[in-house]
């Protein structure tokens, strides 16, 4: 089985590995929470690779698997079921769930109760996850790019999957031959076209793009309209028309 | 009738009993007053005297809470043996004692330092507290139920998230013992102290603690834990 490896910066993390790592030899349940796709199960994983997992979402299976198991992992971990504290007690059981806060019965079940923050509270992370995408995506890609990452812009409204859905479509789309780009258009106007006034619903695909980014390179609409080769208030107006500020 | 000594009975009584003179120095104390001094200073219980003596002669009982350390009182009395000296008694507050039948098959062997310290780690990503650390390293590992004790702990350590400081003490407690089953055992002392802390989780703590060997005294800065040292 392969060797799983968990890395953070996050001195918050660092103390709930601590504190894994304190009892690993221990008959302790911990429950270990926060949001969806922030490190949960990689953490354990490196250190429970070999103990028995089990998804918490089956409910009658988790049942069997307290009973017959001394240690185990439980992912998915419901905890707006009812457990006997008796199944907890002289156990080794992780519980992992998505849920950000804890009712108080479900506190009384476990010795230690970690609390692991999202990814948008780790600054010291994201330099290290962005690295980590953008090489993997160069290989799995076959691209070479290397990106500047504007961090104020990255989605990380889903942690680390958002993070690498963001970087892989950043690298996936760099750089794109202009036939490549007519290609994607064309694939999203034959699934799109429908109504009787698509034109100018449609136009601001290729005019708020163009506007934006010839701002952000020349910094005013004057210089712009001159390098569009269009009058000032023909800009304006469409500056204006594509709600941009 | 035949004359009885009186004295002997106060001596051996379990309510504490002691005579001041005049200037608060002590002219009498029985064997439990000798043990409750060893906690609490006599001048605490000088003004006391004072405080609640009868405005002529006699004696006054008073029903009141008083709390000393580990010593609970629910009344006193005070009275005077004669113009100079004067008598203070204070009655302990019954205890219900219930006989604690844990199974050993619960209790793993356990170094509590590293329990502590997982603890502390866990107490350490929630509060900003100031702490003070006085363990003994060499302490030896013993068997205790480990989700249970540190349900506790953290329980304990949640009541000082919002405290400034935090001081942590585990010790031996030389010379007393606890009796579980037919076993007398040596115990160990965790005591976390601050200057203010939630009391809103006590009633859940002692809960726990009652399902297990552990014994607690709960104040308002105060938890005392102790533990049987089972080898």
């Amino acid at each position: 089985m392969g060797c799983t490896v968990f890395f953070s910066n996050c001195e918050k993390i660092k103390q709930i590995k601590k504190g894994f790592e304190l009892t690993r030899n221990m008959q302790i349940s911990t429950l270990l929470y926060g949001e969806s796709n922030i490190g949960k199960k990689t953490l354990v994983k490196s250190m429970y690779n070999n103990a028995t997992w089990i998804d918490g979402s089956d409910f009658v299976k988790l049942k069997n698997a307290l009973l017959e198991n001394n240690e185990i992992v439980v992912y998915n971990f419901d905890i707006h079921r009812n457990y006997a504290a008796e199944e907890f007690n002289n156990k080794k059981i992780i519980a992992l769930t998505d849920e950000t806060t804890v009712p108080d019965y479900i506190d009384s079940l476990f010795g230690f109760i970690y609390k692991m923050p999202p990814l948008r509270d780790r600054p010291e992370d994201l330099e290290f996850f962005i690295e980590k995408y953008i090489k993997e995506a160069n290989e799995n890609l076959a691209k070479k790019d290397i990106l500047a990452i504007d961090k104020e812009k990255i989605d990380l409204s889903n942690n680390i999957k958002s993070l690498k859905i963001y970087i892989y479509k950043k690298i996936a789309f760099n750089n794109l031959e202009k036939s490549e780009i007519q290609d994607i258009l064309y694939d999203y106007f034959q699934k799109n076209l429908q109504g009787n006034n698509d034109y100018v619903k449609f136009l601001n695909l290729f005019e708020y793009p163009l506007i934006m980014a010839g701002l952000e390179k020349y910094g005013s609409q004057l210089k712009l309209s001159q390098i569009l080769g269009i009058n000032r208030n023909t800009l304006r107006k469409k500056v204006n028309e594509n709600g941009i500020n | 009738m035949e004359s009885i000594d009186f004295k002997n009975f106060i001596e051996n009584d379990s309510n504490p009993f002691i005579l001041f003179d005049f200037g608060g120095h002590i002219k009498y104390l029985n064997n439990s007053a000798e043990v409750l001094l060893g906690y609490i200073n006599p001048k605490i219980l000088y003004d006391l005297a004072l405080e609640y003596a009868p405005k002529s002669y006699g004696h006054r009982g008073i029903l009141s809470n008083l709390e000393f350390d580990i010593f609970s009182f629910f009344s006193i009395m005070v009275g005077y043996e004669d113009d100079e000296n004067i008598y203070i008694r204070l009655y302990n507050k019954p205890q219900i004692k219930q006989e604690k039948n844990v199974s050993k098959e619960m209790l793993i062997l356990t170094d509590v330092n590293s329990l502590l310290e997982a603890n502390i780690t866990l107490f350490e990503m929630q509060s900003s507290a100031k702490l003070s650390l006085f363990v003994d390293q060499d302490l030896p590992m013993f068997k205790i139920d480990q989700n249970s004790f540190s349900k506790i702990l953290r329980k304990m350590l949640e009541a000082f998230i919002k405290s400034q400081s935090l001081s942590i003490d585990l010790k031996l407690l030389f010379g007393e013992y606890i009796v579980l089953g037919d076993t007398k055992y040596q115990m160990l002392e965790l005591i976390l102290k601050s200057q203010k802390r939630d009391t809103s989780n006590d009633d859940e703590i002692m809960q726990i603690i009652e399902q297990t060997c552990l014994t607690c005294q709960i104040k308002k800065d105060t938890f005392k834990l102790q533990m049987p040292i089972i080898l």
